[in-house]
């Protein structure tokens, strides 16, 4: 039965490919399995983030989410994916401040989120932001993760 | 000597037209497609060579009428719905920029199923508030086709008013007609109930049970009926945003003598036909001579939808009385056979 589900999953999103369509019952909130295709997956991973911990950067990044990229029209203001908006969406759109995602994400495989979208729901923005404005978010984003995981913090800023 | 001089004259006058003419240098150069407001359709294309058209549309969020005393903050292409009508040739070469807005509050984007390429623009188009996108495509397949927004939530850009049609015209363009009008129906989910007054949101429950509070032609267009003079040839452009329904579109009192069905332009046209199946993200182009003077209702014939949740719209037709095709009988029929 699982399994059935996943291969009709996958056909459907490889015949209806558009990039971004959300697929209801396809995943948990809480389901953090690779959003980029394997075959792109070394070249997400191999991204560098080119202003980690950077406070110009995260400050940028910050507001760029809720202004002009409109982010928090689905993950909300505080990041945790709660906008009234995301009751359309199935999986929700991500929460920021869970822990287990921000551990398994590298930097490159968010940066492949904004820009190429996932076929779950996230739009694609690389048409829409520059580059550096999708690192700045990034960035934002991990300080979203450091801000509500103390644990976190710690290990990152060593 | 002088028939040569006057040869070569015309010559030079025939290439200097050719320069100074617009239409006549259009396959060398680029030009921009004319965009009509529902019920209006561009002209018909004269063109008998592939162009570069450029095509540009803005998305942007609006309040507007959806029935008497109902209000309702529509996402639109150009601030209607359905957005404007996009006419091209079949060969000819796209440039399409979408701009969305500063005022928008939403990402927005297009899918346009006449391009081929990957989700019909849709990727390439993701577009923030007061951003410009674009693409370039080539029309390959003649057909009226369906537009719509594609950002997520897809459904609920749909559910808000966010459609419109693009007719690829074919080579040799389509058989002349006297009048040809746009419309397109959709379905919308408010919160409060069919009738109930004042600003009303959108329902997203309403909307996944497929139980719309309203159906609409031309849901936030140029007001007014469709007209036609008794003895002229009508062409209808339908299309169909949905999101949900499906329709049955029927004309009261008309029959069409030709219907594209599914819009597919190309195919042997069905003739003679009562109620054509448009499916959401579906067009079809129906045709008929109007021979009696009247009123001619348009509606999806799943009735409820016409006479409760608003389906209807007017063809008005004037001219002289037809007692050959229509008369009614007075008395029960005492005046017939006179
Ligand atoms: C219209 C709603 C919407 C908007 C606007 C939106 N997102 Fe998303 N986003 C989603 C949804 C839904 C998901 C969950 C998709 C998934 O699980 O693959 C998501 C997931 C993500 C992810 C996680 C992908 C992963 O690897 O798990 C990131 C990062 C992200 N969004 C960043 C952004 C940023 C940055 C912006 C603004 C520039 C933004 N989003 C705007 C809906 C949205
Ligand atoms: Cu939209």
């Amino acid at each position: 039965m699982g399994s059935w589900r996943v291969s009709v999953i996958l056909a459907l999103s490889t015949c209806l490919f558009y990039g971004f369509i959300p697929l209801a019952g396809a995943a948990e909130e809480t389901d953090v399995k690779p959003r980029v295709p394997s075959n792109k997956m070394e070249l997400a991973k191999g991204m560098a983030n080119p202003g980690s911990l950077d406070k110009g950067f995260i400050a940028a990044g910050k507001e760029i989410f809720s202004g002009k990229g409109r982010c928090v029209m689905c993950h909300g203001e505080t990041g945790k994916g709660d906008s009234p908006m995301a009751a359309a969406f199935n999986p929700k759109p991500r929460d920021f401040t869970n822990l287990q995602w921000q551990k398994v994400r590298t930097d490159g495989e968010i940066f492949w989120a904004i820009s190429e979208g996932t076929e779950y729901g996230m739009i694609p923005f690389g048409g829409s932001l520059s580059e550096k404005e999708r690192w700045q978010l990034v960035n934002y984003i991990r300080e979203i993760g450091r801000l509500s995981n103390p644990t976190l913090a710690k290990e990152q800023n060593n | 000597m002088r028939i040569r001089k006057a040869i070569s004259a015309a010559l030079a006058m025939t290439a200097l037209m050719f320069l100074a003419v617009p239409g006549n240098i259009m396959a060398a150069g680029e030009e921009k497609a004319v965009l009509t407001t529902a019920p209006q359709v561009p002209p018909a294309i004269k063109r008998t060579t592939p162009a570069k058209v450029l095509v540009e549309l803005e998305t942007t969020e609006v309040k507007g009428k959806l029935a008497d005393g109902v209000e309702y903050e529509f996402w639109t292409f150009n601030g209607t719905v359905p957005g404007p009508f996009i006419r091209v040739r079949a060969g000819d070469t796209v440039e399409f920029n979408l701009k969305n807005s500063a005022a928008s509050k939403n990402i927005h984007s297009i899918d346009l199923h006449s391009v081929t390429g990957p989700g019909g623009g849709a990727k390439a188009t993701q577009t923030i508030p007061g951003g410009k996108t674009g693409f370039l495509w080539k029309a390959l397949n003649p057909g009226i086709y369906i537009y719509h927004c594609a950002t997520s939530h897809i459904p609920t850009h749909i559910a808000n008013g966010m459609y419109g049609l693009i007719l690829v015209e074919p080579e040799k363009g389509l058989p002349k007609v006297d009048k040809e009008y746009y419309v397109v129906q959709g379905d919308f989910y408010t919160v409060g109930g069919t009738g109930d007054k004042g600003m009303q949101a959108f329902s997203l429950d309403k909307a996944k049970a497929e139980q719309p509070t309203y159906v609409k032609f031309n849901a936030l267009s140029t007001p007014g009926n469709l007209k036609a003079n008794v003895g002229e040839k009508v062409r209808l452009y339908v299309g169909n945003g949905g999101p949900n329904l499906t329709s049955a579109f029927h004309v009261i009192g008309e029959i069409f003598d030709v219907v594209y069905q599914q819009g597919a332009v190309g195919s042997e046209p069905a003739k003679n036909v009562q109620t054509t199946l448009i499916p959401p993200g579906g067009a079809a182009i129906v045709e008929f001579k109007v021979d009696v003077p009247g009123a001619y209702i348009l509606v999806d014939h799943a009735i409820f939808r016409a006479i409760d949740k608003g389906a209807v719209g007017i063809l008005e037709v004037t001219g002289n009385e037809n007692p050959q095709v229509f008369k009614p009988l007075k008395e029960g029929g005492k005046d017939a056979g006179h």
